[in-house]
C-alpha cells in the first residue's frame, strides 16, 4: 500500500522555511498563487500582474518571521498582496507612469445608458464590459492611490470597512472617511463625463 | 443630463463593479513559479537573520530580572554602607587640626 503524502499546515511549512528549509516555500506558493493572482489582477494593469504577484511572494518570504503561527496565512498573504498593489500605484503616481487613456463617445454613450431612467439596464458581456472596464480605468487614473484602493475594496469588491482596514493596515475610521470621499470624487468625475 | 443622483450612481457603480469583477482569469505557468523560487533561493536564508535577532532579544529579556535584582541589591548596599571621604577618614585618626592641614598639603588633597 502506498503511503499518503504528509500534508503540512501553512504554519508548519512557515516554520520549516524559518528553520532553513527554503525549498518548502515552494509548496506555500503552489497552494496560494491562484489566490494571490486573483487579488493582484483586480488592482493592477494586466501587464503588471505577474511582476506584482512575484513581488508579493518575495515580500511574504522576507516577512515570514513576522507571521504569527496562530493566524491565517491566506489572510496574511492577502494583506501583503493588497499592500504590494497599493505600493505599485504609489510608485506609478510618483513617477507619473499612470497612463491616462482618453474617453470616446462610446464610453459616454455607455454611461448615459446606464444612468438613464430605464428600470434595469442590462449589462452585457463583451463590448459593454470592455467599455465599462476602460471607463473604470480612466476614472481610477484620476484618483489618488489611496482613494483608488479604498474605492476598489469597498465599493467594487464589496468588502466591509473592517476587512479593508485589515488588508491595508489603516484604521477603520480612515477607511470610512476615504471611502466616502473617494465615492464623491468618482461621482464628480462621472458627472463631468456626462456633461461633456 | 447634468446630474447623477444616488440611485443613478448606484447603477453606475453596480455596472462598474460587474466589469471590475469580471476581469479575465489569469494563470501563471511553472516557469513563473520557478523564477520566483529562484529569486527566493538567491536571497539570504531567513533563519540566520532571525536567529541572531531572536537570540539577542531572548538574551536581553532573560537578563532583565537579573539586572533588576542587581540594581536593587546595589541600592540597598549603598544605603546601608557608611561613606567616609579620605579627609574624614584621616580626621578620625589625627586629633590635632594643624597636623591634618600638614598632612593634607603633603597628600595633595
Amino acid at each position: 500500500m502506498k503511503d499518503k503524502p504528509i500534508m503540512f499546515s501553512d504554519a508548519e511549512i512557515v516554520l520549516q522555511v524559518l528553520e532553513g528549509n527554503v525549498n518548502s516555500f515552494e509548496s506555500l506558493m503552489s497552494r496560494h498563487k491562484d489566490h494571490v493572482l486573483r487579488i493582484v489582477k483586480k488592482h493592477v494593469p494586466y501587464s503588471e500582474v505577474e511582476e506584482m504577484s512575484q513581488e508579493t511572494f518575495i515580500r511574504a518570504y522576507q516577512s515570514l518571521s513576522g507571521f504569527k503561527s496562530k493566524g491565517d496565512f491566506k489572510q496574511w498573504l492577502s494583506s501583503i498582496a493588497v499592500r504590494t498593489c497599493y505600493d505599485y500605484w504609489r510608485k506609478a503616481y510618483r513617477n507619473k507612469e499612470v497612463t491616462m487613456s482618453s474617453l470616446t463617445e462610446r464610453h459616454q454613450k455607455w454611461l448615459e445608458e446606464v444612468v438613464s431612467d430605464q428600470p434595469e439596464t442590462p449589462f452585457h458581456e463583451g463590448d459593454d464590459q470592455k467599455e465599462a472596464t476602460e471607463l473604470l480605468d480612466w476614472a481610477m487614473g484620476k484618483l489618488t492611490p489611496e482613494d483608488r484602493m479604498v474605492l476598489e475594496l469597498i465599493y467594487l469588491e464589496g468588502l466591509s470597512g473592517k476587512e479593508a482596514s485589515d488588508l491595508l493596515g489603516w484604521s477603520v475610521a480612515n477607511i470610512k472617511v476615504r471611502a466616502f470621499r473617494s465615492r464623491n470624487k468618482l461621482k464628480k468625475i462621472l458627472k463631468e463625463t456626462i456633461k461633456r | 443630463m447634468e446630474f447623477i443622483d444616488k440611485k443613478q450612481l448606484a447603477k453606475v457603480m453596480k455596472a462598474l463593479s460587474l466589469a471590475y469583477n469580471a476581469k479575465e482569469k489569469m494563470e501563471v505557468g511553472d516557469l513563473w513559479q520557478a523564477r520566483v523560487m529562484g529569486h527566493v533561493l538567491s536571497m539570504d536564508p531567513l533563519y540566520a537573520k532571525t536567529s541572531y535577532l531572536e537570540l539577542l532579544q531572548q538574551f536581553v529579556w532573560k537578563l532583565t530580572p537579573v539586572t533588576f535584582v542587581l540594581v536593587g541589591l546595589l541600592g540597598m548596599a549603598l544605603i546601608k554602607m557608611d561613606f567616609f571621604s579620605d579627609y574624614e577618614f584621616t580626621k578620625a585618626f589625627v586629633s590635632n587640626s594643624s597636623d591634618l592641614v600638614t598632612l593634607a598639603m603633603y597628600s595633595g588633597s
